[in-house]
């Protein structure tokens, strides 16, 4: 097997002195979708946001171990977290567009990498919003406020600004939980769609998502990950006894 | 129904006489001066210069004044206070030390009296920074140029007194944004710098724009802090340099009411000033409300 878009080994957090997340190693592949799951406060939020180290931004929270993206060290203490960003994307539980318009909203990482001049800059807009799914929808009113799209548009306006930036990694945080079935469905599909181009990393909650998306799933259980394969197998014939009662407790 | 108990009735009628009061008491005051004011407002009295006597009105180079003063309060203490709330709230630890230092010392700058500020302003900033500058840059001059009372010292000390006001609205601004649009713009690649540029400040514009309402409307009206940093009783002509004196409608007041030659006659005069003063500073207020209202307008376009 090729080498892996990140390998995470003996990754620890501790949000002051109590430890979140005990040496996690997972590795994570190109082109794959890994689904994390485990019951409520197990660490899958804190592993996710570790990888795109998010955890600089609060004050007390401590990560050890090392993340390699591509073989290099991302919590190296020389690597600017906002270059890490840049080439790991991340869309959040709730929609979260800043209040400005879609073209701007998309634009934003753009902007503030200065990644493009302004000629490319709407070909750059229109390419990530197909990609997302979302161009047929807001072709016609790019101007207007994010704020006026429905919740399940505005959560593909996210994944269009992340994916605006080309990053290599995707990070989704429930990206789904916060929508009803037909914008969950949408969202799926993008995942699946997009899981075809980038590493795609996701926390969600639900088994028959995670069933429906990944090529393999982390489970997590108080800040340990248990076990961790292939997602049809994984899910079908566990073989740890958390995953099994955790799996028996969802689906009996 | 329910027969109405003695103590609710005694709590309503309380209220009731408490709003009759202060409303009454409101249209008491500014009927009054209106009734006694707005008659002497000719268009000679408000847009005229100044004549011998200040009874017979020619305000134009007071109002000037004032809104010079009031207009670079404003831009000095907005910046200013805005730049301290960001700090406060977006770069400063939750623990700092410093920044709980800076927070008291904002909290009991207000609660200074203001005739304090007029003390400092001539201690401070034009005998101490006024002098300093002319001893460096004007060794040569006759007689001061910056170290003595001008516009320029009477903005900055209202400046100093508006500020925890610009200060406060900010970061209780800052505070109301969602935590998960700062976590978007950083997860983006954001800087810091980024991120209050472009995503915190215009989140907090109209917020910011109450600050400076709040500001002006407390700036424009106080007389102790300009007293003896800038603040002259005559001159014939508005300031043109920010080392000039400069007339105060609020001064002007005053003065009208103690000094005045024949105190009786500058009567109708003190009230069409006191007038102005009021409009004054209900139409800076408006604009700021205006802008405001754009801004938000902004934000949700
Ligand atoms: N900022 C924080 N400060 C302190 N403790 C935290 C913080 N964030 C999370 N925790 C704790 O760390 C543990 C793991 O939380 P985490 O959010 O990673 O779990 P999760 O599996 O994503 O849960 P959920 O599915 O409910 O989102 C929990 O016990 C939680 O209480």
């Amino acid at each position: 097997m090729s080498d892996p878009k990140i390998d995470v080994r003996d990754l620890s957090v501790f949000y002051g002195k109590k430890q979140a997340l005990f040496d996690v190693g997972l590795a994570i592949r190109e082109r794959r979708v890994m689904a994390l799951i485990g019951p409520s406060g197990c660490g899958k939020r804190t592993f996710l946001r570790a990888l795109n180290r998010m955890h600089d931004l609060s004050e007390g929270a401590r990560v050890t171990g090392s993340i390699l993206l591509d073989g290099e060290d991302l919590l190296d203490e020389r690597v600017d977290p906002v270059e890490v960003r840049r080439r790991i994307g991340m869309v959040f539980q709730r929609p979260n567009p800043f209040p400005k318009s879609i073209f701007d909203n998309v634009a934003f990482g753009l902007r503030v990498a200065n990644l493009v001049t302004s000629a490319g800059l709407s070909d750059r807009v229109e390419e990530s919003l197909r990609a997302a799914a979302l161009w047929e929808e807001v072709k016609d009113r790019l101007d207007e406020s994010a704020m006026s799209l429905s919740g399940g548009q505005q959560q593909r306006l996210c994944i269009a600004r992340a994916v605006a930036v080309r990053p290599e990694v995707l990070l989704m945080d429930e990206p789904a939980s916060a929508l009803d079935p037909i914008a969950t469905e949408k969202i799926e599909e993008l995942i699946v769609e997009l899981g075809k181009k980038y590493a795609i990393v996701i926390v969600t909650h639900s088994m028959s998502e995670a069933a429906r998306v990944s090529d393999h799933v982390g489970f997590f259980y108080s800040g340990k990950l248990v076990e961790s394969g292939g997602t049809k197998q994984t899910l079908e014939s566990p073989k740890e006894k958390e995953t099994q009662a955790y799996l028996a407790g969802r689906f009996g | 129904m329910k027969r109405v108990s003695r103590g609710d009735w005694l709590l309503s009628a309380a209220t009731g006489a408490a709003v009759v009061l202060v409303l009454g008491s409101l249209v008491a005051i500014l009927g009054a001066i209106v009734v006694r004011g707005a008659p002497v407002l000719s268009p000679k009295f408000v847009f005229g210069s100044p004549g011998a006597d200040p009874a017979d009105g020619g305000l134009l180079p007071v109002i000037l004044g004032t809104v010079a003063c009031t207009l670079l309060m404003t831009v000095a203490c907005v910046p200013l206070g805005v730049t301290t709330a960001v700090w406060l709230s977006e770069y400063a630890p939750r623990t700092s030390t410093l920044a709980g230092i800076v927070r008291s010392a904002i909290r009991n700058l207000a609660a200074v009296p203001s005739i304090v500020f007029g003390l400092f302003g001539l201690g401070f900033f034009v005998l101490f920074v006024g002098g300093k500058i002319d001893s460096v840059f004007y060794a040569q001059a006759t007689g001061p140029v910056f170290a003595r009372p001008a516009i320029l010292w009477s903005s900055l000390t209202l400046a100093l007194l508006t500020l925890p006001v610009v200060v406060v609205t900010t970061e209780e601004a800052l505070r109301t944004i969602p935590r998960d649009v700062r976590e978007a713009a950083f997860a983006l690649g954001a800087t810091r710098l980024q991120v209050v540029w472009r995503v915190i400040l215009p989140h907090a514009k109209s917020g910011i724009w109450t600050g400076v309402i709040l500001a002006v409307s407390r700036g424009a009206g106080e007389v102790a802090p300009i007293l003896f940093t800038g603040v002259v009783g005559w001159q014939s002509r508005a300031p043109t340099d920010a080392r000039d004196g400069f007339m105060h409608l609020g001064n002007h007041v005053y003065l009208l009411a103690t000094q005045a030659p024949d105190v009786e006659r500058a009567q109708p005069a003190l009230y069409g000033t006191v007038v102005l003063l009021l409009l004054l500073t209900f139409s800076l207020n408006i604009a700021a409300v205006i802008l405001r209202h754009r801004s938000r307008a902004g934000a949700r376009a």
